[in-house]
């Protein structure tokens, strides 16, 4: 495989459906890092991963694997890509070891040894049915498969969604040793902010089929802040210096998207850190502008 | 390539196994109905019945269908709906192989299935011919079972290949087995109220020809005109049946290189 700077270009992707637009979605995973990408039930998160994925050809646009077109050189790029998605996509009749055979032939770098240690650490049983898998068993057996081909890219949808919180953390410890290799990349949706928060290097919201923002994760922390004002003082404030606000009887909170820039315009107020569920939240609510 | 055929194969035996037990159960609830039927007791069955090569005739030519529809029902029928159903069709995707890859490790396994079905019934019927039939005189109206079960456990095979190809492009199109279930039953329909209008107009034929009631000749008469009728058209049916699976194998392609989703 040739040389690249990012592990996935996305570049003006649309797709247009009855009722629902993927609108122009552009971003970079650079190479080595992980990827949030953020966004509430249906605003196009698992449209946009099929798209990369090739499971849904898009209208308009191209999108960059390993710097490979991600459509004419498919076959090439799926050996060192690995997909997780919410639900098991295997059959209940089948088992681990099984699995293992199948999988032995697809993949060219698949390794029984790194698999079956996976099944080990995770204590999965291998001739078991999977249809007598709990959900976080399946989910770590979909992650075993996903590790165990020496992928470079890792694209999760919602794949830690339902998990109880231990379940989770094993999960995302496994990916942070996953990314100690400098070559592997991960891009993981969900809509389990704090997750991301813990992990992800960089973020990227979508609503409505549209990009919000994208960026590292840190730079927008440090960015945005939620300012908070008494709600007499709110009309004072241009409507056009906060993203949304959120108004109580005595209280009005709005997220800034340039802390340095409001602090020195309203020295008054006060502006704390914040959250990625808290701007997603703000972001959603962009349109209705003032919610409570 | 052959870690699609594993997967198939694994998911097949499992199919195979739950419906070869039920159809061998009902196997021999079937022949021991017909056993009641013929000799209302079997307890009475007499010893040196002359007609007991019924027994044979029965019990072989359930002991095929068995095997036919048993073959039948391992068939891919049952592995692609549960594709859709667990998101293997969409995981798949996300694998490095292709759509001819997946498309003609099913088809493959279908038509290798059929043959093997096709190959059963002949070594069943030959080692039947060659055992009991060769060394027995048999009544007109039972050597005209004997055939007419040979040509319809030998038909099941091109017959339900054809259904299995027209089914296969439905469900990938419609990722919906009721949709593709209903279509193939209008035909299946089609196809028996045609056979039913030949072996009527054949009985015509003979009822023209002939005054009184159903005698050896009517037999050898049926006997004759429905190896003539197969001698005619069974090259059509396997012609019919590779130009379906040919057809078959490219649309399923297209539909799945066009992602329908």
């Amino acid at each position: 495989m040739q040389d690249y700077e990012n592990a996935i270009s996305v570049n003006g992707i649309t797709k247009k459906y009855d009722g629902f637009t993927l609108d122009q979605i552009s971003f970079d995973l650079a190479k080595g890092s992980i990827m949030g990408f953020i966004g509430q039930n249906g605003a196009g998160k698992s449209t946009t991963i099929n798209t990369i994925l090739n499971i849904i050809k898009p209208d308009a646009g191209n999108i960059k694997i390993f710097g490979l077109d991600h459509q004419k050189d498919e076959i090439e790029i799926k050996q060192h890509i690995s997909a997780v998605f919410d639900e098991l996509p295997f059959q209940d009749a089948l088992n681990a070891n099984q699995m293992n055979i199948i999988l032995k032939e697809i993949f060219h770098e698949w390794n029984s040894q790194t698999y079956f240690d996976f099944l080990d650490r995770f204590q999965l049983p291998r001739k078991k049915n999977f249809g007598q898998f709990s959900k976080g068993m399946k989910m770590k057996l979909q992650i075993a498969c996903a590790l165990s081909h020496n992928a470079d890219l890792l694209i999760m949808d919602e794949a830690t969604t339902g998990l109880d919180p231990v379940v989770r953390n094993e999960i995302l410890d496994i990916f942070l040793e996953y990314l100690q290799d400098e070559n592997h990349s991960i891009l993981m949706s969900s809509h389990i902010t704090t997750d991301l928060e813990k992990i992800a290097d960089s973020v990227t919201f979508i609503d409505k089929g549209k990009i919000l923002l994208t960026g590292y994760k840190d730079d927008i922390l440090q960015t945005h802040g939620l300012m908070k004002v008494g709600r007499s003082d709110f009309d004072q404030i241009a409507k056009t210096d906060f993203i949304s606000a959120r108004l109580s009887e005595y209280n009005a909170e709005m997220l800034v998207s340039d802390r340095q820039e409001a602090k020195k315009k309203y020295s008054g107020a006060v502006i704390d850190s914040t959250s990625l569920e808290e701007i997603m939240l703000f972001y959603v609510n962009r349109i209705k502008k003032e919610w409570h | 390539m052959k870690g699609l055929l594993y997967r198939e194969l694994y998911l097949k035996k499992k199919s195979f196994l739950i419906s070869g037990t039920s159809m061998i159960i009902f196997m021999i609830f079937e022949i021991l109905i017909s056993l009641s039927f013929e000799y209302g007791n079997l307890a009475r069955v007499p010893e040196t019945d002359k007609y007991d090569i019924r027994l044979i005739i029965y019990f072989y030519g359930n002991v095929l269908n068995g095997l036919m529809l048993t073959a039948t029902f391992a068939s891919d029928h049952n592995v692609l709906p549960s594709d859709f159903q667990s998101k293997w069709q969409l995981y798949s995707y996300t694998l490095p192989i292709t759509e001819k890859q997946y498309v003609g490790v099913k088809m493959g396994l279908q038509i290798a299935g059929g043959m093997i079905s096709m190959i059963l019934s002949m070594l069943s019927y030959a080692l039947l011919k060659l055992l009991i039939l060769n060394h027995m005189e048999i009544a007109p109206q039972d050597a005209f079972l004997i055939k007419a079960t040979f040509y319809t456990t030998l038909l099941i095979c091109p017959i339900s290949t054809m259904i299995e190809c027209i089914q296969m492009p439905l469900i990938y199109r419609f990722k919906n087995k009721n949709i593709a279930s209903v279509i193939i039953m209008i035909i299946s329909m089609l196809f028996s109220f045609s056979l039913t209008g030949i072996f009527s107009k054949m009985a015509k034929d003979y009822a023209a020809t002939h005054s009184g009631n159903v005698d050896d000749g009517f037999y050898e008469s049926l006997k004759q005109q429905s190896a003539n009728f197969l001698n005619h058209w069974v090259w059509m049916l396997l012609l019919g049946v590779i130009v379906m699976i040919i057809c078959s194998y490219f649309a399923c392609v297209s539909i799945l290189k066009r992602r329908p989703y």
